[in-house]
């Protein structure tokens, strides 16, 4: 059993990526996920990787979708701002089918906002990432192990689907030290006979493209593509209960959120309000399932956000109109309180009480 | 390896603190949150003590952050200007040399300087250097077995080396400060003195304290009564016992729970205060040597 080491967020993603066979990684400084890519850029020389500070993150981008194409494991990593400059490259991507794991180490916004963490691009990463109709695979990791797992897992996930995937996480699970138990280091690595990684005349060549002149074709692309999204809905669907079982209220909040969610969860029953946590770790797909399944026994729900108000959008579209679903969010880089949170649980229960 | 010494209380060794001490280490061993324990614990003690944050790498969790408990600590804080804002401009404040100089002429002041992590935040006290060995200091390297990329003794002396390069100044003494935050054992404080043992010998420095989460008070230290039973005794009792002669023990009873003595115990943060800082407080035992040797 590995040793438990105290390791930053950002640290912790850098490190397990790497033992996930990730052996490129082209980024570009930006507060508060610096220290991903000085991670990287002290580790890949001794191992034989590379590592490339790009000139922008656009060109970054770019260089993470020439490696995917040539077949190998490559990432990139930013925050907020820098991911809208990605945009175009990630839709790109996802046209070409091409696999890639990208980190958005959230801050806040919009615009160049602040360096404190927020949630804010729960929009942008989980409907309109880039241009066109596609899907990426989301995760939320919440602490600085689950950062670690999600990532050491999420190349398999993008290799197996050849669908790009983003770490959505933010500022404060960045910069956090918590203990961690590494991931083994990866030795068999799926094989990608699509990958333009050279023919020598035994096979076709591959083509990693995502321009379709012929209408039929381009449709028939998104069909089967969209195909493939059903099928990570159906298996790939992730979230963690807390206290759901007899809960007659649910929080429902991700990432650092749901720490402090958490939190006010276990004080709201210690005031004898039968509350629960439900943290989705996937953000696309979305765990409707786990959320309908709470449905027939609840009264109610809270969606807790760094942001404006984003995933609550999501909470209603699964509860359908069938109860109540609040919202409570700080933003601007201002984390909540667990009582701020206990205060909005008892809003959520005191309104029920009274009707 | 080590023994435990009798002597030095606790306002004695704070009180032959030189004015200038400086806190390096690698980056995310604890320093800020030792730092911050250290200020308190002095104040305490009567000096005259002001922090200077110079951490230009880390964007978040500086001592700057900690302003308003500084304050209240009876302690000064130079931090830099633009501390605190969205700003992360590596910048320092103008004050800091005066305040070098200031704590050398007059020895009841004490400037506890907080550097940042590994070379790169040590890189600023290089800067300073100059000033600094124009009177004697005290640079503490502050050591964590369970810091990823410090887990060895040999790694966290090439680190040691690393940042003294930078600093253009030599570390005086180690505080081991072995720890998993809230997570924190047993196991990891005995694997953390046997490491900074370790380390002591290889650096050819001492330990001059050695670091326990206040939650592990009762498990660590006990008093001897005079009927030669041990009880433990609890952090809010420890402010009892701060500054009372010790009892020595010998080199070869290795350190276990039961069998370790209150020393000087030099800083019981209250539980608020813990909370303050982190997930778990620190309370420090000082392992002190006399002159006249083991």
């Amino acid at each position: 059993m590995a040793e438990k080491v105290l390791m930053k967020g950002n640290e912790a993603l850098a490190a397990a990526a790497v033992r996930a066979g990730c052996r490129f990684f082209f980024g570009y400084p930006i507060t508060p996920q610096t220290e991903l890519a000085a991670y990287m850029s002290k580790v890949m020389p001794k191992i034989g990787g590379t590592f490339l500070q790009a000139e922008s993150e656009v060109s970054a981008i770019n260089m993470v979708y020439g490696a995917s194409a040539a077949g190998a494991r490559a990432m990139t990593s930013s925050s907020s701002p820098g991911i809208s400059l990605k945009a175009e490259g990630i839709s790109y991507m996802a046209g070409a089918d091409l696999p890639g794991v990208i980190i958005n180490v959230e801050r806040g916004g919009p615009g160049l906002g602040s360096i404190q963490p927020s949630q804010q691009d729960y929009w942008q990463a989980t409907r309109a990432m880039g241009h066109g109709d596609f899907h990426l695979i989301v995760y939320a990791p919440s602490t600085v192990q689950e950062m670690a797992d999600c990532v050491y897992n999420a190349f398999d996930v993008s290799d197996h689907y050849r669908v790009p995937v983003m770490l959505l996480c933010d500022g404060l699970l960045g910069q956090m030290m918590e203990p961690v138990v590494l991931p083994e280091e990866k030795t068999d690595l799926p094989a990608k006979p699509w990958a333009t990684d050279g023919h020598k005349n035994q096979r076709e060549h591959n083509v990693a493209n995502s321009l379709f002149l012929k209408s039929e074709i381009l449709e028939e692309k998104l069909n089967e593509r969209y195909e493939r999204y059903r099928q990570i809905e159906e298996h790939e669907q992730m979230s963690e209960g807390f206290l759901l079982d007899d809960a007659e209220y649910v929080v429902v909040a991700f990432g650092a959120s749901a720490r402090i969610a958490r939190s006010a969860v276990v004080k709201a029953r210690e005031e004898g309000i039968k509350v629960g946590l439900l943290r989705p770790i996937t953000l696309w797909p979305f765990p409707k399932d786990a959320i309908a399944s709470t449905i027939p026994h609840t009264k109610g729900y809270l969606s807790v956000e760094m942001n404006m108000g984003q995933m609550v959008d999501d909470v209603r579209l699964v509860v359908n109109g069938a109860r109540p679903v609040e919202f409570f969010g700080r933003t601007g880089g201002v984390i909540p309180t667990p009582d701020e949170v206990l205060a909005a649980i008892k809003r959520l229960a005191g309104e029920e009480g009274a009707k | 390896m080590k023994t435990l010494y009798v002597g030095t209380t606790a306002y004695e060794y704070v009180a032959g603190l030189p004015s200038v001490v400086i806190v390096c280490g690698h980056y995310g061993v604890g320093k800020t949150n030792f730092s911050l324990n250290l200020a308190e614990l002095c104040a305490r003690m009567g000096r005259a003590v002001t922090l200077v944050d110079v951490d230009v790498v880390n964007p978040y969790f500086r001592t700057s952050d900690f302003d308003e408990l500084i304050e209240k600590l009876g302690v000064k804080l130079i931090a830099p200007e633009l501390a605190k804002t969205a700003l992360d401009v590596p910048s320092l404040s103008g004050r800091i040399e005066s305040a070098i100089i200031e704590a050398q002429r007059d020895p009841h002041h004490l400037l506890i300087i907080d550097a940042g992590g590994d070379d790169v935040g040590a890189t600023v006290l290089g800067r300073f250097a100059p000033v600094i060995v124009k009177a004697p200091y005290e640079m503490f390297y502050v050591i964590n077995a369970c810091r990823d990329g410090s887990t060895t003794p040999s790694d966290t002396l090439m680190l040691m080396r690393e940042i003294e390069s930078m600093a253009r100044l030599r570390v005086t003494s180690v505080i081991n400060n072995t720890h998993l935050k809230s997570f924190t054992e047993t196991a990891e404080i005995e694997r953390g003195i046997a490491y900074a043992d370790e380390f002591s010998s290889i650096s050819e420095l001492p330990v001059r304290m050695h670091t326990l989460p206040a939650f592990l008070f009762d498990q660590w230290l006990s008093v001897e009564t005079t009927s030669g039973s041990r009880t433990p005794i609890s952090s809010t009792d420890a402010e009892e016992y701060l500054g009372s002669p010790v009892s020595q023990k010998t080199d070869e009873t290795p350190l276990t729970p039961s069998n370790v003595t209150v020393l000087n115990t030099l800083c019981v943060p209250s539980v608020k205060f813990s909370t303050l800082m982190c997930d778990s407080g620190f309370v420090v035992q000082v392992y002190v040597q006399t002159p006249w040797g083991s």
